[in-house]
């Protein structure tokens, strides 16, 4: 495990402060703290993203769902050869959603709530979505060790013909929010 | 097809930092992913509106370009510039719904979208198709000319419509999965999308949108390939 060291600049905010007090003997302090962090990639995160090899044409892989080793992705349509060759993509004033894209498993010590947000500009909304609707108002709670298979609602209202290349923020929050 | 990829780093950094907390482990972690998505008009999309082969596509528009628009009017790529006064008109095969996906779907139109549905007299309009891959329902002899021998409503597919259709699936039928299965096209089939118009004696001029919906899991789990 790859572990990195870090400063942090907490520790001498109060010392400093003590100096303010009158001792006048120094006027600045830098003290290093350590903090051990691992980065890992989304298979193996507190919060674990795996792609589902959906099925589909000859029940071959899609390829709307992948991981490029780290991080997990998405590509409308797939390029994999279960994918349907004649679709040239989504239309345009239409809301589609692909289904059981991915695979969320709370691997944390909480159970959280799962959901989405979107601030680009191509598309009127870009969202998770399950069988129940939209991950946004009313999230689905996940409890440790639970997962959820999640998919893309993708809403064209207003958008252009053309290939776009979008981030959407996937948020998993504490049940009751993040106050103790 | 060539797409760009890159990497963000944010997702990682925001699971670490939880980690530091060291008590609660992860209270909230945003993971930002790229998702790459092309659109594409009507004639080219996963659920496919297509005129290019439709003995009526002279009543099409703009389905090479964006969203594809039925012209009964003026607009149509013909001498005529609407339909007749106290009438019903009949036209079948304006675009094909083909489904470019790769599950099959239920495909209906939503009957709440309908501004002007049909009523018995007075001006409506009702979504039709025909040339359809799947189901066994057949036309009676009695229903009106110009009706199609499988055509069904595109409403048809709820279980209690709320007005007059000029065909559709059987009373007795209405809601079952036998009725639903009408109306489902596997990966690469397609039926003729038509359009059923009645008239009063008055001049209408409308504009108004419907909405055709494709949906994977409103397929029976009965269904079991053609015919049935």
């Amino acid at each position: 495990m790859n572990r990195r060291q870090l400063i942090i600049g907490a520790g001498a905010a109060t010392v400093g402060a003590v100096s303010i007090l009158g001792s006048g003997a120094f006027t600045s302090v830098s003290a290093e703290r350590k903090i051990s962090i691992s980065v890992a990639d989304d298979d193996r995160a507190f919060l674990r993203m795996e792609p589902l090899v959906k099925e589909g044409i000859d029940g071959e892989a899609t390829g709307r769902s992948s991981t490029n080793g780290r991080q997990v992705e998405f590509e409308i349509p797939g390029d994999d050869n279960g994918e349907n060759s004649a679709a040239g993509g989504v239309g345009l004033d239409s809301v589609y959603e692909f289904h059981d894209l991915l695979e969320v498993h709370n691997q944390g010590t909480q159970p959280v709530t799962l959901s989405s947000t979107y601030d680009g500009d191509a598309f009127a909304d870009l969202a998770l979505v399950t069988d129940s609707g939209v991950l946004r108002e009313d999230p689905p709670a996940l409890g440790v060790g639970d997962s959820i298979a999640v998919g893309l609602q993708i809403d064209t209202h207003g958008s252009d013909p053309g290939e776009f290349e979008e981030e959407l923020t996937i948020v998993a929050e504490r049940v009751g929010g993040n106050r103790d | 097809m060539e797409r760009r990829k890159f990497l963000i780093g944010a997702g990682s950094l925001a699971a670490g930092g939880a980690a530091a907390l060291g008590s609660g482990a992860f209270t909230s972690v945003q993971a930002d992913r790229t998702v790459s998505v092309s659109t594409a008009a009507d004639n080219d999309a996963f659920l496919a509106l297509d005129p290019s082969n439709s003995t009526n596509q002279a009543y099409a528009s703009n389905a090479g370009s964006g969203a594809v628009t039925i012209n009964l009017d003026s607009d149509a790529g013909v001498e005529g510039t609407g339909v007749n006064r106290n009438s019903t008109t009949q036209i079948n095969d304006i675009f094909k719904v083909r489904n470019q996906g790769t599950q099959p779907v239920v495909v209906y139109v939503d009957p709440s979208s309908i501004e002007n549905p049909t009523t018995s007299d007075g001006f409506g309009i009702d979504p039709q198709a025909s040339n359809r891959p799947n189901g066994d329902y057949v036309n009676t002899s009695g229903i009106s000319g110009g009706v199609e021998d499988d055509q069904i409503s595109l409403t048809g597919v709820f279980s209690n419509p709320p007005y007059e259709y000029s065909a559709y699936v059987s009373d007795a039928e209405q809601g079952t999965a036998d009725a639903t299965e009408e109306f489902v096209l596997e990966a690469g089939e397609s039926f003729d999308f038509g359009i059923y118009v009645n008239t009063a004696d008055s001049d209408v001029s409308v504009s108004e949108t419907i909405q055709l919906v494709a949906d994977a899991t409103v397929v029976p789990s009965s269904y079991d390939g053609q015919g049935e």
